[in-house]
């Protein structure tokens, strides 16, 4: 019995040896194949993300506004607005002293008779 | 080309779920590692339930195409990749023995290899021929658990992964496969090279 099981279980080896070496080979064309497929599918996804960075709103929106440097442009423009609405009074008043200062000099310089004026004092 | 070497090297140690994120990642040369990894196995498992060699190529391609497709989305600590692809290739399978409807295993011829004595050739032809005609009639499960075992020499362990079932169920569907294969074939023995006993 033992025997006969044994005899019945190499021919089903055989058979299994048969279907193994009539199998053929992975040739070297899938590969390839398979390797264009990737590469192919690796271009499309990286397309994809692009795409859909180009079609998005906000780059929409940044286009509109003529691109890096009018927005950088507009940005800074904005902040110096900003800046002179919400700072204090004091800052203007600064500003005059400076444009006084300058007439007094102005003043000073177009004086021609400033050495005469001590003489009349002096009298 | 040295940068590329050196990169292959470094990813083939990694795993396949890293592979895959890193072809998702940017790195286009982990496809090479998953592809030598897979592709034998696949096409061999396309191989042996569609019996036709163009058939095979196409599946392999296909389920490797439908890998690339899955790594931007892929989840690790899901299936496993090589499980993953043995139900796609099973799946791709059914889909190309459906639409071919008439399967007549007789009839598939293959190249002669001149370095095989032609009668061996066409003893193990015809042997192949027997077993898969025995295989085709089997359950499902049973099929998929001898073909696994036996033809790609996938260990019970990982088939019982793939069929989602326990060692020990997997082992009873192997040899309750195998008896009704032997009583299949004992009819044909003599047809094919035995003598009667």
């Amino acid at each position: 019995m033992t025997k006969n099981k044994n005899n019945r279980d190499f021919e089903l080896e055989d058979f299994f040896n048969a279907a193994k070496q009539t199998a053929p080979e992975v040739s070297e064309t899938l590969r390839r194949k398979i390797l264009d497929t990737s590469e192919q599918e690796f271009q499309r996804s990286k397309n994809y993300v692009s795409k859909r960075y180009q079609n998005s709103w906000w780059n929409y929106l940044f286009k509109e506004f003529g691109g890096f440097y009018s927005i950088v442009g507009y940005g800074t423009v904005a902040t110096i607005g900003i800046f002179i609405g919400l700072s204090s009074p004091n800052w203007s008043n600064i500003i005059l002293q400076f444009e006084e200062t300058i007439t007094i000099v102005e003043l000073e310089l177009a004086d021609p008779f400033v050495d005469l004026s001590s003489l009349y004092l002096g009298e | 080309m040295m940068k590329n070497l050196m990169r292959l090297d470094q990813l083939s140690g990694m795993s396949d779920d890293a592979l895959l994120k890193a072809y998702a990642n940017g790195i286009p040369e982990a496809s090479q590692i998953l592809t030598d990894r897979f592709m034998s196995k696949i096409f061999t498992q396309a191989f042996h339930r569609v019996r036709n060699e163009a058939d095979a190529d196409d599946i392999a391609q296909e389920a490797m195409l439908r890998l690339w497709r899955i790594a931007p989305n892929w989840n690790q600590g899901n299936a496993k990749i090589s499980t993953w692809l043995y139900k796609i290739v099973n799946n791709l399978c059914i889909d190309r023995l459906r639409q071919k409807r008439i399967v007549n295993l007789e009839s598939v011829t293959e190249p002669i290899d001149d370095r095989q004595n032609i009668t061996n050739y066409l003893l193990n032809q015809s042997r192949a021929n027997a077993l898969y005609s025995a295989l085709a009639k089997l359950p499902v499960r049973q099929r998929e658990a001898v073909s696994m075992r036996h033809l790609e020499g996938i260990s019970n362990p990982e088939i019982a992964e793939k069929l989602e079932l326990s060692i020990e169920a997997v082992e009873s569907l192997i040899a309750r496969g195998k008896r009704a294969l032997t009583d299949a074939l004992q009819s044909q023995k003599s047809e094919l090279g035995y003598q009667n006993d």
